[in-house]
């Protein structure tokens, strides 16, 4: 499951990049979802050995990655952590709602992560739990009014 | 005013008028190597090309005392992004708010004591900045 606080505490994650550089494992990237992270949100593709080759940039290093690809690279392979997801797009909404459906992973967000499109605000399934007052999710727009109201003090 | 980059694999032109210009968008769209061309602009490395209407300084110019390093600089353009802590304080803003300078700041803070009149931006594939597309969160509570 999904696991959001809204707000972060002293013990999240708000450096993702030099953690990833420190902690990232070559074996990562023969994961298929790693690879399709990769292809979806960097428009990069993963080669043998961990190599990336970027359309923008050549051939990369994963310490070239993007921060919201290695945040949810890092939510894949160090899930007991709480990672700052506000430095993430957008674009890494739904690939965290896919990992949350494999196992359970911990963001903290200042503002609102469009985990779905408005066309979808009332599509049930979302499965995102507020850890700050236990609150299920399970739409987008459950979603937003209960951020709304959490991240404006009103419990 | 613009504030431009060319390198050999990237180039960027910013054009921003208002104290504060804050730019996310999407994940993968080139906000930290811009930054990281920023730094070696202004560490004049010869292989990025830099034309900037106004002074500017970028990351590695802030140390541990932001406070004392920000005081230092007046009537120029300061470039940021998340990697620096402060960036996300109220303190920060508020110093911000009370210098000379013009701020680019790669961040997808909400920043509510930053006036609403001041869109945010997003970076596109060709280096332009461009209005966040991004509808209202209206759109999540209408039926």
């Amino acid at each position: 499951m999904l696991m959001v606080r809204v707000g972060t505490t002293d013990a999240t994650i708000d450096y993702m990049d030099p953690f990833f550089d420190a902690v990232y494992e070559r074996a990562w990237f023969e994961d298929p979802l790693v690879r399709e992270m990769v292809r979806a949100v960097d428009q990069s593709e993963v080669l043998d050995g961990g190599v990336i080759d970027s359309p923008f940039l050549g051939l990369i290093s994963p310490r070239e990655l993007s921060t919201g690809v290695k945040t949810l690279i890092l939510m894949r392979f160090q899930p007991e952590q709480e990672y700052y997801a506000t430095a993430c797009g957008d674009n890494c909404g739904p690939w965290m709602l896919r990992i949350g459906e494999m196992q359970d992973v911990h963001i903290a967000l200042t503002r609102i992560m469009r985990f779905r499109q408005p066309e979808e605000a009332a599509k049930p399934g979302l499965n995102l739990l507020c850890v700050n007052n236990g609150q299920l999710c399970d739409t987008m727009r459950d979603f937003v009014l209960t951020f709304l109201r959490l991240f404006h003090g009103e419990g | 005013m613009v504030f431009a980059l060319t390198a050999p694999k990237a180039q960027y032109c910013l054009e921003y008028d208002t104290k504060f210009t804050l730019v996310g968008g999407d994940s993968g769209t080139g906000k930290s190597y811009l930054c990281e061309l920023a730094v070696y602009a202004y560490r004049k490395y010869a292989f990025v090309r830099c034309y900037s209407d106004l002074p500017f300084v970028s990351l590695s110019f802030f140390g541990t005392n932001w406070r004392r390093d920000l005081a230092r600089v007046e009537h120029s353009l300061v470039i940021l992004d998340e990697s620096k802590r402060f960036l996300r304080t109220p303190e920060f803003v508020s110093a911000a708010l009370d210098s000379t300078n013009y701020y680019i700041l790669m961040t997808r803070e909400p920043f509510p004591q930053i006036p609403s009149e001041w869109k945010r931006y997003v970076v596109m594939r060709d280096g332009r900045l461009v209005p966040d597309p991004n509808r209202s969160l209206q759109a999540y509570l209408e039926d």
